[in-house]
């Protein structure tokens, strides 16, 4: 069924936030948005994993068309990660397919905890980092640790409909020593690309609803494009801080939503 | 030469991507992303203001064009979520030929690799929907 006028405007403002902390944040957005449409707008899990799908790859053509940075990425590596990625991306689409609504949830939920933690752990690290290894010459060490880092970003991806941004960055920079921007750049490369692959399974199953999806994928694409502006004035390190803190009060959310009496 | 030695080779970027960088797939991207913004604000406009009544539209390309020569407000956000959906997938193809014309056969065969990976996905996501 179609949403009506306000709940469109509802889930397009809700995409411009989701969109916005994303490319502010470096993540794909998945994050924010399954919650949200989760305990907002009292969609199905499946529904809302579908939908972010969809919004992760328009997170990552947004800032790959308009940002400056993905010229850094490094497509060999993403690569090669990636058939590691997709493979993976395509188990967790066909587990998820098994998986009832309540246990969805609490796996979200579960995730939300580390994923909160690494982005309070990275915060200060970060910014200093992304300014000061522009254009640096690296050599990628520890390869195999970013391919099995890359498998479970997938299997993440593919369960759990988020982007995987949060885990490839960290093992990108402290692993395989790829300087942060690149590490950024290259990991939006990936989940755009990983994100499609498990799509065309909720899309089968019927779980992307067209009106819906529209609706926060075109806030998406206006709020990341805005989020890109506000990074570049930003102190990302106290945003990130902030919405450490909030994570972890929506991962409290979606724990109590998957184990309270129905 | 071991597995992994091999792989880092192969991530190492030869001399040719310093001075020709690929960003030519950028303007692939941009393209993508504008004309699957226009179409969904298109058929959200059709649906939800103007109340327009739902159609039997199926996600095939012939079912898409009609709905779309006909204006249908359901054909053009299914189009618009296409798009963007076909549009990494086109960034990898141009990317396959850039790599195809450099004669760079190894990393020619793993976007390929890539390309076949997510054809098996729309391929599930298609025996699903039967």
């Amino acid at each position: 069924m179609a949403p009506t006028l306000l709940q469109a405007l509802a889930l397009l403002l809700t995409g411009s936030l989701t969109g916005m902390l994303g490319s502010m944040l470096g993540v794909g957005g998945g994050v924010f948005l399954v919650p949200a449409l989760v305990i907002l707008f009292d969609v199905p899990m499946h529904f809302a994993v579908g939908t972010s799908l969809v919004v992760v790859i328009a997170t990552s053509s947004a800032v790959g068309a308009f940002r400056n940075e993905r010229e850094a990425a490094n497509v060999r590596l993403a690569l090669v990660l990636q058939v590691v990625a997709i493979a993976a991306a395509i188990l967790g689409g066909l587990v998820a397919g098994a998986v009832p609504e309540r246990q969805l949830v609490f796996l979200f939920g579960l995730l939300l905890l580390p994923v909160g933690l690494l982005m309070w752990r990275q915060a200060p690290a970060r910014d200093e980092a992304r300014d000061a290894d522009a254009g640096a010459y690296y050599v990628v060490r520890r390869l195999g640790v970013g391919v099995g880092v890359s498998g479970v970003a997938g299997v993440v991806s593919g369960l759990l409909g988020v982007g995987g941004g949060i885990l490839m960055v960290p093992a990108l920079t402290l692993f395989c020593r790829v300087p942060t921007r690149a590490a950024i750049a290259t990991s939006n490369f990936m989940i755009g690309i990983t994100a499609l692959a498990s799509t065309f399974l909720y899309f089968g199953r019927g779980e992307i609803a067209p009106a819906l999806t529209g609706a926060v994928v075109l806030g998406v694409l206006i709020g990341s494009t805005l989020g890109i502006r506000l990074a570049r004035r930003l102190s990302g390190s106290q945003v990130r801080r902030v919405f450490a803190v909030f994570l972890w009060f929506v991962a409290s959310q979606m724990l109590w939503r998957a184990v309270r009496p129905s | 030469m071991s597995f992994w030695r091999r792989l880092d080779r192969l991530v190492a970027s030869p001399p040719y991507e310093q001075r020709e960088p690929i960003i030519g797939e950028r303007r692939i991207v941009g393209v993508g992303v504008v004309l699957s913004a226009l179409l969904l604000a298109f058929g959200l406009t059709r649906v939800v203001v103007m109340l327009e009544p739902s159609h039997e539209i199926t996600p095939q390309a012939s079912s898409i064009f009609r709905g779309l020569r006909s204006l249908q407000g359901d054909a053009a956000l299914l189009a618009g979520l296409l798009v963007l959906a076909l549009t990494p997938v086109l960034r990898l193809v141009w990317i396959l030929c850039y790599f195809e014309r450099r004669k760079d056969r190894w990393m020619a065969a793993v976007t390929a690799a890539v390309l076949v990976l997510i054809g098996i996905g729309i391929a599930l996501g298609s025996r699903a929907r039967g």
